[in-house]
């Protein structure tokens, strides 16, 4: 069972931002500019997969350190140990750069955090913002530097997108390609797979969704014959071949159930994905025959405006339904709120067995402005940074080209959402509509949870899981919450007949 | 509240996954009646029935005697107490279920009694109801006769706590072959999509059709995509200098399709179709030489780039092509 990567003789590594050592500077929760409690253990990995054996070990990290491009671990937070006692902090750190870096990251934070306010503060002011930005596109960039540089690159852009859009309408046009994005956003699909499959080696994130949601199914379903699973948005179909091979292998109840998925498809090309639906279709089809699991598949065309409606479903009488949600996959597109709610509430009216809904986890909203939501994003992405970069320091280019083809795009997606909607009270999360909507939760399971703390300990040792409802696991980073997955079941005691 | 309770090897159920145990009241979800292997009653996720192993009596004895050689139940590790041991038939599996409880056993208040009675063998309790008032450290007559219900109630209580936690355990195990299985399974359909997307790009290549990230058409077909200079597998390095050590001799555009070269049979099985294309490269005729059907079965990289370098005329062998044309 020697699944955890963590070695017990690896020397303890003071670079990160949040080690616990005792040189460090940070403790309690300092700047609470940020309210995120940053001093966990530094990560602990599997040196000896990575580098060469032990001995090079301390080389390996000379040479981090040295290297200018390579900054170890200088995750987004060193500003805010910077903010407190900068002379302090340097005693964290022998390296003169490493100092120079935190005080550049504190730096970029405020600058981003003017640009920020300058675009929609009260006294609001787009000639600042402008200039605030082009300062900023000058000290950073998208593939060079600091965890915190490269970031801020990534926010720069999304900034400046807003403040473009801001002149001429609603920043809605901005996250499907306009004529702009297209040059950073039209990626060639092979490096779109790329990426994916090396943020699916580098971190949980992917797949905590996608294995979460399934075992709730399988649980849901074990004395199902027929499945029906109708998914928002199936991109590559990859969640559903663990399932498939699950319920292949699966022992309780009737054997070798009769999976039928039908996906959404939408008119549009604002998608991201690898392929058509209809080859997901094939290759899913193809899947389950090479394990012999029973499967059909459909599509489901939403409107125009991307309006699911529920009567264009085809149902079969004594099949158990789910309707799976998965909002969270790296390169999902951009989903416009109302086409969100009328899948969910659609799924309302359909009496489904389960609805499973995976979704970023973001800070308490509120009545918080743009300003403060934009931050809780930088806090958000820092982290996220930060994850990858814990596991795998030495693979920057890897990283690099995560961040490009999914993450850069994410954060002008996300910013965009939050200029759009901040003020609103639609900001919330989707669990929450679910259960003010009359959902009713489903109790996670203790294998689920077991499930999740396995996938999470075959990472870095800073990925954690909670339990932070009966029905909701939460995968976070050290103290910040990334990902929530909640499963829930039709708000009317349902009969479903099993057939 | 049992902090050394579950070794780290075991791992995965912290103290915090023993809520209530030993405490009057406090009882798991698990309930008594149900059977060792499940746990919450709607739980799906059960193994195939395991053959129970009885611990009867003398076995017990062997393992005490065992454990006790060891340095006691917190040394003593479930491998050790096999070979110490030395029962046939014994498995890991049936003497770690059996450490923990007999290390919550020691640790629940036993008495100074290691070895229970008759009335504790098999899984604890559940084939011998009429022992049901005991630890498995404390005989069962020694506890009737400690007066008060309150007594008899946080026994129970300890006791359904530690059927709760055999259930779980066995649960974590269960859900690591599952895991293990899942992931595998959504690697092979990630390679199913890899190898599509793949092909997907050959045809590109091939028909010289460049995406806008690409200018123009060279001699080679395709100038080398921007994002070679990212080497998104640095991770997989071994691959990627296996590629470059040919770049001479290889078009360049071959990088372009790596996505992920982790995958050698899809690396080579594109190689051909941009080879046919590549009328005018210079060392053409070589590689002309190497026109491999594109629907042929995958070269092993390594030998085709042995092929390339060496072999004016290659007759190139995978599973049973010639080499020349088609």
């Amino acid at each position: 069972m020697a699944m955890a990567m963590a070695i017990d003789d690896a020397p303890e590594l003071d670079f990160s931002a949040y080690s616990t050592s005792p040189t460090t500077t940070t403790t309690t929760t300092t700047d609470d500019e940020y309210g995120c409690n940053w001093n966990d253990w530094s990560p602990v990995v599997d040196w000896n997969a990575l580098s060469g054996g032990q001995d090079d070990f301390q080389d390996l990290i000379e040479s981090m350190i040295d290297e200018s491009g390579l900054q170890p671990a200088r995750s987004g937070v060193n500003y805010q140990e910077g903010s407190n006692s900068p002379s302090t902090d340097t005693t964290m750190f022998t390296d003169e750069e490493a100092s120079r870096d935190d005080s550049k990251g504190l730096r970029l934070v405020h600058l981003l955090m003017a640009a920020a306010e300058a675009l929609t503060g009260v006294n609001k002011c787009h000639e600042l913002a402008r200039v605030i930005l082009v300062r900023l596109k000058e000290l950073v960039s998208p593939t060079d530097g600091t965890n915190m540089e490269r970031l801020a690159a990534h926010f720069t852009e999304a900034l400046q997108g807003l403040l473009e859009g801001a002149g001429g309408g609603h920043g809605k046009h901005l996250i499907s390609s306009g004529p702009q994005r297209d040059d950073h956003h039209h990626h060639h699909q092979t490096d779109v797979l790329a990426a994916f499959q090396l943020m699916q080696d580098l971190s949980p994130y992917v797949k905590f969704g996608h294995f979460t949601a399934n075992q709730a199914i399988l649980e849901a379903v074990t004395q199902h014959r027929r499945v029906h699973i109708v998914d928002y948005d199936i991109m590559e179909g990859i969640q559903w071949a663990s399932l498939m091979q699950a319920l292949v292998s699966r022992k309780d109840g009737p054997p070798s159930p009769h999976l039928r998925i039908t996906a959404l498809s939408r008119g549009g090309n604002g998608r991201r994905s690898i392929g058509t639906i209809q080859e997901t279709g094939r290759r899913l089809t193809a899947f389950a025959a090479s394990i012999g699991q029973p499967f059909s598949f459909h599509q489901c065309r939403l409107d125009s405006d991307e309006t699911f409606r529920p009567s264009s479903l085809k149902l079969v009488r004594g099949e158990a339904l789910i309707f799976n949600c998965m909002l969270h996959l790296p390169h999902f597109c951009y989903r416009a709120p109302e086409s969100v709610a009328s899948f969910l509430s659609g799924a309302k009216t359909l009496n489904p067995r389960l609805v499973t809904l995976v979704e970023e986890e973001l800070g308490p909203i509120g009545d918080q402005g743009f300003v403060s939501r934009f931050i809780d994003s930088l806090h958000h992405y820092s982290a996220l940074y930060d994850s990858l970069e814990a596991g795998f320091p030495m693979q920057c280019r890897a990283r690099a080209l995560v961040e490009r083809v999914f993450l850069g795009p994410r954060i002008v997606g996300s910013l965009a959402r939050i200029y759009r909607t901040c003020g609103d009270k639609e900001g919330g999360s989707w669990r929450e509509w679910l259960g003010a909507t009359g959902f009713r939760p489903v109790d996670i399971s203790f294998a689920n949870h077991c499930q999740a703390k396995l996938l999470l300990g075959l990472f870095n040792d800073g990925y954690r899981v909670e339990e932070l409802a009966s029905n909701r696991l939460v995968l976070g980073w050290k103290s910040r919450r990334l990902l929530s997955a909640s499963i829930w079941t039709s708000p009317f005691d349902s009969d479903s007949s099993i057939s | 509240m049992f902090p050394r309770l579950i070794q780290s090897h075991e791992g995965l159920l912290g103290p915090d996954d023993f809520v209530g145990v030993g405490v009057v009241g406090g009882g798991g979800g698990g309930g008594g009646g149900n059977p060792g292997h499940r746990g919450d009653p709607c739980l799906v996720l059960t193994s195939d029935p395991k053959p129970r192993l009885r611990w009867t009596t003398d076995l017990h004895e062997r393992f005490v005697d065992a454990v006790t050689q060891l340095g006691g139940a917190s040394k003593a590790t479930p491998k050790a107490i096999m070979r110490t041991m030395n029962v046939k038939g014994l498995t890991l599996f049936h003497l770690k279920s059996h450490l923990q409880k007999y290390r919550l056993g020691k640790q629940s208040g036993k008495d100074g009694a290691d070895a229970p009675k008759d009335g504790l063998s098999g899984s604890y309790l559940l084939e011998n109801p009429g022992s049901g008032n005991s630890t498995p450290s404390l005989p069962s007559s020694d506890l009737n006769e400690i007066s008060g219900f309150g007594r008899n109630y946080e026994v129970k209580e300890a006791l359904r706590a530690q059927m709760e936690m055999q259930s779980k355990l066995h649960l974590q195990v269960e859900a690591e072959k599952h895991l293990q299985i899942r992931q595998d399974a959504e690697r092979r359909y990630m390679a199913m999509l890899e190898r599509a997307c793949k092909m997907l790009a050959d045809q590109f290549i091939g028909s010289a059709i460049i995406d806008t990230e690409n200018q123009k058409c060279q001699a080679y077909g395709v100038k080398m995509p921007r994002n070679l200079s990212i080497d998104p597998l640095g991770f997989y390095s071994h691959e990627v200098t296996a590629v470059h050590g040919t770049e001479d001799e290889v078009p360049p555009n071959l990088h372009s399709q790596r996505g992920d070269c982790s995958t050698e049979s899809c690396l080579t099985s594109h190689e051909s179709p941009r080879i046919l294309a590549l009328e005018e490269s210079p060392a053409g005729g070589k590689k002309r030489a190497m026109g491999i059907d594109s629907t042929s079965a995958p070269l092993i990289w390594s030998e085709a780039k042995l092929k390339i370098r060496d072999v004016a005329v290659p007759q190139v062998s995978p599973h049973g092509l010639t080499g020349f044309g088609m």
